[in-house]
């Protein structure tokens, strides 16, 4: 009945064209696509077909495909990175199923030939500002300390910014490291770095394919205003049982996979942990080695195949940070999110995929011994339901829709200490969030692609509790105590909007419009992120945050596909924009919100960006000219200011050579302009002390940030059965000292002038990797 | 709160440390208008009392702060005592009748330039140190504990001050009893801004100051920026001036405190 009932509405919803297409006699070829050696399916995988060149599909986040096509005799292929492109003939007289097992030819020690007709996607593509990451060139990048990390190379890509050295915190077009969603198997990670930022929780081994969205959010995502970077981890091999792992400067990995029941049914184990407080232990020092510090990770995920039209999908993640000084300070702080998903074709043109997801934030503070012992406790979780679903209409006509609700629980700190007879504890905080949406892709003619949709979410403040009334000022005018539900619900409506109008077969102009909300918001007074920064959900005080994006994109492509320019740019325009009162105190506050100050922004700029992909050198080359700016009443006079993520000019240059069959190498280059700093303008004395005066806020530039880093990887056996390969790696080959921190200070010297200090932290970081495979 | 955050930036360091290098660079600076500085005290001791006002220089210029001369600064308390302070050279005005006592609520007011100045501030009565200790923390650097019971029910604010052989060290302390009310408050003074470490046989003064919110809040804002400034942390956001306890954009601070004192020499 419910299928009859959504068919009907799908129907009416979807132009009269493509109705009345329904009674010809088409058919639908459907399947998925699948790597051969694992069986893993493949994401984004392109199906096209030979006679009918303007058709572009790809495989959806569990590799399924859907084409309907009139009766007749088609050469249809599939192709993906680093696979050999296959084709089939097929003679469509019904409803055909498909799979395609494609081939990787590394494995078979073969040189990399991708010779495919079709690799002007980029072209064809009316998503605009999305890049897929494709793991196989992650794992030939140099990085810091040998850990391949996804978060850092996002971070190479043109309108992606690093938080800071070595940071894995990123800013997407003028977005605050905040208004990034980032969604591990759909489960959001809300502390998604390790060790104070240096490194991500995403350990490489475990992640089947990355996609940032950083313009035109399509309509299933929602929450954050600035991108959504979408991680989907690996489902395992259901082939045979394999062994991964390897061994580093700063953790060690180690994969387990297999098939439970081969071709049905398979699982995966990654674990990662970082082994410098084992040194530790190796002190004779009491006051050392009681001293713990380590992260470690681990992902599991399992699936089942019921029947060609179920399949259930089990993950989790757990990971942690441990930190602690003997027993008189212990920090620790981490993730655990699981999602159950379960994917269900109704026809092999209606696909539904049903989540429940669960996501937990936690930090645990100790301090002191005995008498002086204090516990803090604060996490936020989340309770997930989704429902998405796809329906493939015709050759060039998709729709998704479906819906979202959340409730979210903010816990922002237990305080319990054995000399108090009660524990003290802030007012927990809960809100349910819920959006539907429906969005369609169509040609509306042989060179026009359209994707529109719309989102409408609602944002709803729950009791009980106290809520507070703030002066302009920010002191308590009110409280107000509610014992019913709903505190204070917030509506907002979310058009999305895309059109991609190819000018040849090798270029397209594309242009996007889109809205986005926040309702979750990062309060932290540290720009490198605190594993204590503080998320706080809209409430009476904080409104959602709203951002409307404009883009407009020209793409070409030359050589044969092989080189792949693009230009885009953007202008956003930012709502209910949030920082902070002078002397603000976050940490542990009641009245945290009391201490914030809300206004506007702007953000707007440029991006260049030349690639090339294929061939044995590959890489990029990317420019962004950018400007981010945010007004806000009672900071620098009212007046614009920029935000502390602008940045005028950035340059990434990326290269990756093939050398030889056991020789890759690589390069990475950036360049950006210092973030935006507040400086003293002037001093003044107290109790004998200099102290700096302030005069405005982000007043000054830190100095321009660059560096180059070299890696090289040896593949020292490749078979089937073992292969294992050494990482050597390079971070800030030329020692650039790169400003961390600026501070100012009286001079050790002369007492009488004051000086500015600057602390860079890595020149120079070789490190070397080893890994396996069996 | 502040003990967790101290480790954080020490453990960052520690990490940093491995890799990290420092150096003096020259930045350019704007210039600001100056702008007027108050340091205003009264105890629970017997006077005289001071309260020095100065102004603020522009960053490249040497260390003297210019005094600010002929001010008329006048203090009152609320059981109706008023006295007008004489000036001692240099920007420093001095009291002469006020005999002080805890309890009572003392408003200050300064004219110069044209512009009034004012701040009200309360004297709290004083709080014994139970003990003092010395705690060894993971680095091995010795730190002072002072241990003090908290009276019930209402709020209260400290700040400690470490005296080191004679020398006050500039480090700031303070706390309040937000989440220990009525309990045995341990408040533990880190070195991080003076970077004094304590060795054995150093002989240590704490002075235990109860203060009022407004003091508490300005010395909680300059202890953040003097963090800063000392460096090795992640790079703080946007630092700003401390909170004064003054009207009119006055910067400083009015502290009316009462005080007691206890003596340790380090193991």
């Amino acid at each position: 009945m419910i299928k009859k009932i959504i068919y009907f509405l799908l129907l009416i919803w979807v132009p009269g064209t493509t109705l009345f297409a329904q009674v010809l006699n088409k058919f639908t070829i459907s399947g998925y696509v699948k790597d051969q050696r694992s069986g893993e399916a493949l994401i984004g995988a392109s199906i096209f077909i030979k006679e009918i060149p303007t058709t572009g599909n790809v495989s959806n986040s569990y590799g399924y495909y859907s084409i309907t096509l009139s009766e007749g005799t088609y050469t249809v292929t599939s192709q993906f990175v680093g696979h050999t492109p296959l084709s089939k003939t097929i003679h469509l007289n019904q409803n055909i199923k498909q799979d395609f097992i494609l081939e990787d030819p590394v494995a078979q020690l073969s040189e990399v030939i991708i010779s495919s007709k079709k690799r002007n996607d980029n072209i064809t593509n009316v998503q605009m500002g999305m890049e897929k990451l494709n793991m196989q060139e992650i794992k030939n990048l140099p990085v810091l300390l040998g850990e391949r990390d996804i978060l850092k190379v996002i971070q190479l890509l043109p309108g992606i910014k690093s938080a800071g050295e070595g940071n894995v915190g990123f800013y997407v077009r003028g977005g605050a490291a905040d208004q990034n969603l980032i969604l591990l198997d759909e489960a959001n990670v809300y502390g998604s770095s390790h060790l104070l930022g240096f490194f991500s929780v995403f350990n490489s081994d475990a992640i089947k394919d990355v996609t940032v969205y950083k313009g035109e959010q399509p309509a299933e995502y929602g929450g954050r205003l600035s991108s959504v970077l979408d991680i989907r981890m690996n489902d395992g091999n259901n082939q045979k049982l394999g062994v991964s792992g390897g061994v580093g400067l700063i953790a060690s990995r180690l994969n387990i996979e297999g098939p439970i029941i081969k071709d049905k049914s398979s699982f995966t184990i990654s674990g990662r942990r970082t082994y410098a407080d084992l040194f530790l232990k190796l002190s004779h020092d009491t006051s050392i080695n009681k001293n713990r510090l380590y992260f470690y990770d681990l992902n599991m995920k399992a699936n089942y195949t019921l029947d060609s039209k179920n399949r259930v999908y089990l993950s989790g993640y757990f990971g942690r940070d441990v930190l602690g000084f003997g027993n008189t300070f212990s920090l620790d702080w981490g993730n655990a999110t699981g999602t159950i998903r379960w994917n269900h074709l109704f026809t092999d043109k209606l696909f539904l995929n049903t989540s429940v997801i669960f996501s937990n934030y936690d930090y645990r503070i100790q301090t002191g011994a005995n008498e002086g012992n204090f516990h803090i406790t604060s996490k936020i979780q989340d309770y997930n339901f989704k429902q998405d679903y796809q329906f493939f209409l015709g050759v060039n006509s998709k729709i998704k829709f479906g819906l979202n609700s959340i409730y979210h629980k903010v816990v922002p700190g237990i305080i319990s200490s054995a000399y108090l007879t009660s524990t003290t504890q802030l007012l927990n905080k809960f809100a349910w969030e819920n959006a539907v949406y429906a969005s369609h892709e169509f040609k509306s003619s042989k060179s026009t692609t359209i994707n529109y949709g719309l989102r409408a979410s609602s944002f709803s403040v729950l009791g009980p509790g106290s809520f507070y009334i703030y002066s302009a000022s920010g002191q308590i005018i009110d409280s107000l105590k509610y014992q019913g539900r709903f505190v204070k619900t917030y509506f907002n409506i979310e058009p999305r909007f895309a059109v991609n109008k190819l000018l040849t077969n090798t270029s397209s102009i594309k242009a996007a419009y889109d809205r986005n909300i926040q309702n979750m918001h990062l309060l932290s007074n540290s720009t490198s992120g605190n594993p204590t920064d503080l998320w706080i959900p809209s409430s009476n005080n904080v409104k959602p945050e709203i951002a409307d994006q404009f883009s407009l994109g020209y793409f070409q492509n030359f050589r044969n596909d092989q080189y792949q320019f693009s230009v885009e740019t953007y202008y956003k325009i930012l709502q209910n924009q949030i920082d902070y009162r002078d002397g603000t105190q976050l940490r542990i506050n009641q009245n945290a919100e009391s201490d914030l100050l809300y206004g506007k922004g702007r953000a707007y700029g440029i991006e260049f960006l030349l690639k090339k992909k294929y061939g044995r050198f590959n890489g990029w080359a990317g420019y962004t000219l950018s400007r981010t700016e945010k007004q806000i009443d009672g900071i620098n006079n009212n007046k614009y200011y920029p935000s502390k993520q602008d940045r005028t000019h950035e340059i990434s240059l990326v290269g990756i050579y093939n050398a030889s069959k056991r020789w890759t190498l690589s390069t990475a280059f950036v360049y950006y302009t210092g973030n935006a700093v507040t400086f003293p303008s002037g001093k003044y004395e107290i109790n004998g002390q200099v102290i700096n005066y302030y005069t405005e806020r982000n007043g000054y530039r830190m100095p321009p940030y660059h560096r180059l880093d070299v890696g090289a990887t040896y593949l020292r056996k490749k078979s089937i059965k073992f292969e294992s390969s050494w990482t050597f790696s390079i971070y800030n080959v030329y020692a650039r000292e790169n400003a961390y921190t600026i501070t100012f200070r009286k001079s050790p010297t002369d007492p009488n002038i004051t000086e500015a200090l600057q602390t860079s932290l890595f020149r120079i970081v070789p490190s070397i990797t080893y890994n396996f495979k069996f | 709160m502040k003990r967790q955050y101290s480790f954080i930036l020490l453990f960052t360091l520690f990490f940093a440390m491995l890799f990290s290098c420092k150096k003096v660079v020259h930045i350019d600076l704007n210039s600001a208008s100056p702008r007027l500085v108050i340091e205003a005290n009264i105890s629970n001791l017997t006077g005289p009392y001071f309260v020095k006002i100065s102004k603020t220089i522009n960053f490249d210029q040497s260390n003297n702060f210019p005094p600010v001369t002929g001010a008329i600064v006048v203090i009152n308390d609320d059981a109706g005592f008023t006295e007008t302070l004489t000036e001692s050279g240099n920007g420093i005005y001095k009291t002469q009748n006020l005999v002080s006592k805890p309890g009572r609520k003392y408003t200050i007011t300064i004219t110069t330039g044209g512009q009034t100045y004012e701040s009200t501030s309360y004297m709290p009565p004083p709080i014994e140190i139970d003990k003092l200790s010395v705690d060894i923390a993971f680095d091995r650097d010795k730190r002072i504990s002072v241990s003090y019971q908290d009276p019930p029910n209402i709020l209260n604010y400290y700040r400690c001050i470490e005296i080191v052989n004679g020398n006050e060290l500039a480090d700031i302390s303070v706390e309040d009893d937000k989440f220990k009310d009525g309990a045995v408050i341990v408040q533990t003074i880190f070195n991080e801004v003076s970077k004094y470490k304590l060795k054995s046989g150093d002989h240590v003064t704490v002075i235990l100051q109860t203060i009022d919110k407004g003091t508490f809040d300005y010395f909680r804002t300059l202890d953040n920026i003097l963090r800063q400034d000392g460096g090795g942390g992640p790079p703080p956001t946007a630092p700003t001036n401390p909170l004064s306890s003054f009207s009119n954009n006055a910067l400083g601070y009015f502290n009316t405190y009462s005080q007691t004192q206890k003596s340790i020499i380090v193991p």
